[in-house]
């Protein structure tokens, strides 16, 4: 029986039938994707992590160092597994030409290393241990994937030339954000190459087991052992960069999934709601002739549970298929999961999820058939109408507008409630389309670097120990040169140096310090302000929570021998250098400084990269890159994938903005049915009554696209801030592209809107009177 | 007497092939102005098709239906929507009121679309108000009024733009007799007054006050039972004499 009410059902509505299968379908495909997507990239980053055994604990250093104390340190840790000091030999972007095209662009800090010899393998394509011959080289697949180099291109350093035999993935640097770059050559190569940069070290501990990462970090530092590099780096910190580009993804994935999981259900409830009304009389039989509640929604429910059965059946397999582009950078970058078949089973509980979320909200939509009077519904065969005039409007007084003006609007503002569902579908829609456009503005702006760290400006000269060894001089040489520069509006000098800081407990630990005018190229505070006086310093969230410091603590440094108390004046994200940093103005000795930076502003801006061109030849021990070039580098993957989900969520606008008002206006012609019969017997012609409805629509589409859009522009924020906090900023501002979220995407959705409610208000034509007058 | 209606051979097709239902099987048909014509049969006579038919409202299968001399199945769907708010009123079985707007409203509806003078229109509602006993209710929503008086409402709204015809499709079906009543004596009055009209009634009662009875039978006109001008007096033997003719013809 239940099979012939099915098909018998979706063939009176087809149109209905299928943009909820589409619906549900497209919820099940996302959940199932993203699930998918999820268990593989940890399953990935896992196998990669357990592949090329990636040290729990890594410290870079420049300079001397004692290895028989950090053996010590290692020796009296009994739950370190392995220990190992690794070269990685630093050599300017410029003098690495790849395929005749040298790696000056890069911000990337570009290594040469050997193969390691017991952990922090570098591994190839295939997941196996790179033994590169002589002559070989082997490059970060980060390059290739930038489009810098492939497979037989040639590498040359100097005098030295290699051929390109593969990429690398290396489980420490492989995400844009990671900063350094490694490649990797024959140790007799090596050797070749070993004077044509400054060394490094990178100091690696390999722990027994699950060892407190932070209190092992804490230890090392108070035992003074090496640390002048970029800052200790973790495990937890390592699956965290390495997860970033396709987490971002996963989650846009989910935002769009919830939100067409959302619209599903409005979806599903109008429908539903119209088909009881529909039904009403019968519905009333069925419980007279003493049918129970739950049989009668059984009769329901069987066609939902078919609808939602081949929907996320056919999700979950599509989803199998698409997959793959999705899964590319994961592959590339990470390598196979094992997880693969896990995947497929957890898609699939995804699906199935759907399904059963579907099914409980179409089973609470019909607890109504409770509140049904059986006697009622036989006798009126319509629930009895909510919808009373509104006292203040009155056709008789209406001298603005035209009846058929006047009659949308009654029609609007008398039944509220019904209109809600279709308003919700145009904020969620006008949602869908601003924030991930937003988050993509907002990220690809130059003022988002001010978000992370770094103070907004329009180019950067870093110079740091591992570049020149005479880095105040050459700082000095800089300043000369900018004094004279009058293309400069504005630059500062910013030094970078370690101080200990004494904590509460008495417990010394380390704190790298920015020390210079932070007013000049002032960054965002999410909490507080930056440092203005001696007294004062700012701290890296993560810094401050290291230290459990708030806004207007005290921190005691040992600055030149002697302590130091600062207040706290503030609090700020920070993606660069591990993301922990202070910011401070005091006066200190200025040897031992671990690098200089050098933020520039210039009077035209669009100076900026013949000005870096120039610099770059001026001061080529320094790096010298504009912001442009940070944030695409750094983030420039990101970026691609945030454009892509930006581009998506346009298309998923005008799917979903003109399916649900076509499947919203053909609903409200079914239930307006009787009424379009009268005013047809009252001589409105069909193009009258098309007026009406196009009024109606316009009014909610006006309402909807306006509160839609200043909510994704206001309330959005959250949602993007919830997604960008993974990129390191905990607080920001979206940058709103007027044009784009203002005039493009309202008038977007307006005209999807109006095409489709002109296509769904064609029947009224069609529609006779004698049929519809006498149902009552 | 000017015919208002000329309808010939009018056949009425419901559904296709195997499914086909006769409808009106050939009806000849004339109503002239000012006439009170009743139509009666049993259920699925055809008596209701005959009214949407004659009144345009629904698309015939074949024959022909002149109103006012001009053909309605060459008329294009706004013509015929101005002949229904200008020269034709209809009453149903169910007030059929919009929900969402208070009885004047639905009562000088068909009268504002065509851009009257608003002042007027709300004159002559108020008049027609009057004259069925609702005046006061204007403000009221539909459903703060009974059901006799959403009837008189409904027959104010057709009575609106003054029409030719008023048809009515068993007007006092869904009321007690003593509404049922007072409406029929609102139609005569209006019919007194040079509207013709077409009533649709299973009431020999009712029907006992029109000019002419039409008899409906298996989509056939079966019998043309002429009555002189009615007067209150003799509505009991005119019934009878109504009663009478459906038995001979075993309706």
């Amino acid at each position: 029986m239940f099979s012939k009410l099915i098909k018998n059902d979706i063939k009176k509505s087809k149109l209905i039938t299928l943009t909820i299968t589409i619906f549900i379908l497209v919820a099940a495909m996302l959940t199932s994707l993203a699930v998918m997507l999820l268990v593989n990239l940890l399953g990935s980053i896992d196998n990669m992590l357990i592949q090329a055994k990636t040290p729990h604990f890594l410290q870079m250093h420049m300079g001397d160092f004692d290895m028989e104390q950090l053996q010590n340190f290692a020796d009296t840790h009994n739950n370190v597994e392995a220990f190992q000091v690794l070269e990685f030999l630093n050599i300017d972007g410029a003098e690495i030409i790849i395929a005749d095209n040298s790696l000056a662009w890069s911000i990337q800090d570009n290594g040469f290393s050997t193969q390691s010899k017991d952990f922090d393998f570098l591994l190839d394509l295939n997941s196996e241990i790179i033994n590169p011959a002589d002559g070989e080289i082997y490059v970060p697949v980060y390059y290739m994937r930038e489009g810098a180099a492939k497979l037989g291109d040639t590498v040359t350093i100097r005098d030295v030339t290699f051929t390109i035999a593969g990429f690398t993935r290396d489980s420490l640097m492989n995400a844009g954000i990671a900063g350094s770059k490694r490649f990797i050559v024959s140790e007799n190569d090596y050797e070749k190459i070993r004077d044509f940069g400054i060394m490094e070290y990178l100091i690696e501990f390999r722990f027994m087991n699950d060892y407190p990462v932070s209190a092992f970090e804490s230890e090392y530092i108070e035992a003074g052992l090496p640390a002048n590099g970029t800052p200790a780096i973790n495990y937890g910190l390592v699956r965290t960069m390495n997860a970033i580009t396709d987490g971002i993804m996963i989650a846009v994935l989910v935002l769009i999934g919830l939100l067409v999981i959302a619209v599903t259900f409005l979806c599903i409830r109008f429908t539903l709601l119209a088909k009881v009304e529909e039904d009403y009389r019968e519905i009333g039989v069925l419980k007279a002739i003493g049918l129970r509640v739950s049989h009668i929604k059984k009769l329901y429910m069987a066609k939902y549970s078919a609808i939602a059965g081949v929907a996320c059946v056919l999700g979950f397999v599509i989803s199998l298929f698409i997959q793959e582009p999705f899964m590319e950078n994961i592959r590339i970058y990470m390598g196979k999961s094992d997880n693969s078949l896990l995947g497929v089973l957890f898609g699939f509980v995804g699906s199935a999820a759907i399904f059963m979320i579907v099914m409980l909200y179409v089973s609470g939509v019909l607890r109504r058939f409770r509140k049904i009077s059986a006697a009622q519904a036989i006798r009126l065969g319509t629930p009895e109408e909510k919808s009373k005039p509104t006292r203040g409007l009155q056709l008789s007084r209406n001298r603005l507008f035209s009846s058929n003006v006047f009659l949308g609007i009654k029609d609007v503002l008398s039944k509220k409630k019904l209109y809600a569902t279709m308003f919700m579908v145009l904020v969620i829609t006008s949602f869908i389309i601003n924030v991930p456009q937003n988050i993509h503005n907002t990220v690809s702006d130059k003022s988002f670097i001010s978000y992370l760290g770094i103070g907004q400006c329009d180019m950067r000269i870093d110079t740091n120990q591992t570049q020149t060894e005479n880095l105040l001089e050459k700082t000095a040489e800089i300043t000369d040169t900018l004094k004279n520069d009058s293309s400069i509006s504005a630059y500062t000098v910013l030094i970078c140096k370690m101080f200990e800081t004494i904590a509460d407990d008495d417990s010394v630990g380390r704190l790298r310090v920015e020390i210079g005018d932070h007013t000049v190229f002032p960054i965002t505070y999410s909490k507080g302000r930056e440092p203005r006086t001696a007294a004062e310093i700012a701290l890296s969230v993560l810094y401050a929570d290291d230290l459990g410091k708030d806004v207007g603590d005290t921190v005691t440094l040992t600055v030149d021998g002697e302590n130091k108390n600062l207040t706290v004046s503030g609090i700020y994200s920070d993606v660069t250098n591990g993301g922990r940093t202070s910011k401070a103005v005091f006066e200190t000795d200025p040897s031992e400084i671990l690098w200089s930076s050098i933020p520039i502003a210039f009077n035209d801006s669009s100076l900026t990269a013949t000005k870096a061109l120039q610099y770059k030849e001026t001061f080529p021990f320094s790096r010298v890159s504009s912001v442009e070039e940070l944030i695409g580098q750094t983030f420039g993957s990101t970026i691609e994938a945030v454009e892509t989900a930006s581009y998506a969520s346009i298309a998923v606008t005008i799917m979903l903005s003109a399916l649900i008002t076509l499947l919203f206006m053909k609903m409200l012609i079914i239930k307006d049915r009787y009424s379009i019969a009268i005013l047809k017997s009252l001589g409105f012609t069909g193009s009258d009554i098309r007026r009406q409805y196009l009024t109606r629509t316009v009014i909610v589409l006006i309402v909807g696209v306006v509160i839609g859009t200043v909510l994704a522009n206001t309330a959005g924020e959250l949602v993007g801030v919830a997604l960008v906090s993974s990129f390191g900023a905990s607080s920001f501002n979206f940058v709103v592209n007027p044009f784009f979220s203002y005039l493009f995407s309202p008038l977007l959705i307006a005209l999807c809107v109006y095409i489709a409610a002109l296509i769904g208000i064609c029947d009224i034509r069609q529609l006779k009177i004698s049929e519809h007058i006498k149902e009552v | 007497m000017e015919k208002i209606i000329v309808g010939k051979n009018i056949r009425k097709i419901f559904g296709q092939s195997d499914e086909k239902v006769n409808a009106l099987n050939g009806v000849d048909v004339e109503i002239s102005k000012g006439e009170f014509v009743a139509v009666m049969g049993s259920s699925g006579s055809g008596k209701s098709t005959l009214l949407f038919a004659l009144s345009g409202m629904d698309s015939i299968s074949g024959g022909s239906v002149k109103f006012c001399g001009g053909e309605l199945s060459e008329l294009r769907e706004n013509e015929l929507a101005d002949i229904r708010r200008t020269k034709m009123g209809f009453v149903f079985q169910q007030p059929t009121m919009l929900k969402n707007l208070n009885l004047l409203d639905n009562i000088v509806l068909p009268a504002l679309q065509i851009k009257k003078n608003a002042k007027g229109v709300i004159k002559t509602a108020n008049t027609l108000m009057e004259k069925t006993g609702i005046i006061g209710l204007e403000q009221r929503a539909t459903t703060e009024v009974s059901g006799g008086q959403l009837q008189r409402a409904g027959i104010c709204r057709a009575l609106i733009n003054s029409p030719k015809i008023l048809f009515a499709d068993e007007p006092t079906g869904a009321l007690n007799s003593k509404s049922a009543e007072e409406i029929m004596g609102l139609l005569v009055e209006i019919n007194k007054e040079g509207t013709a009209i077409m009533l649709v009634t299973h009431d020999a009662k009712v029907a006992a006050r029109a000019d002419r009875v039409l008899f409906t039978k298996d989509g056939e006109i079966v019998s043309d039972l002429s009555l002189s001008k009615f007067d209150d007096k003799n509505i009991e033997a005119r019934a009878e004499k109504v009663a009478m003719q459906m038995a001979a013809i075993g309706i």
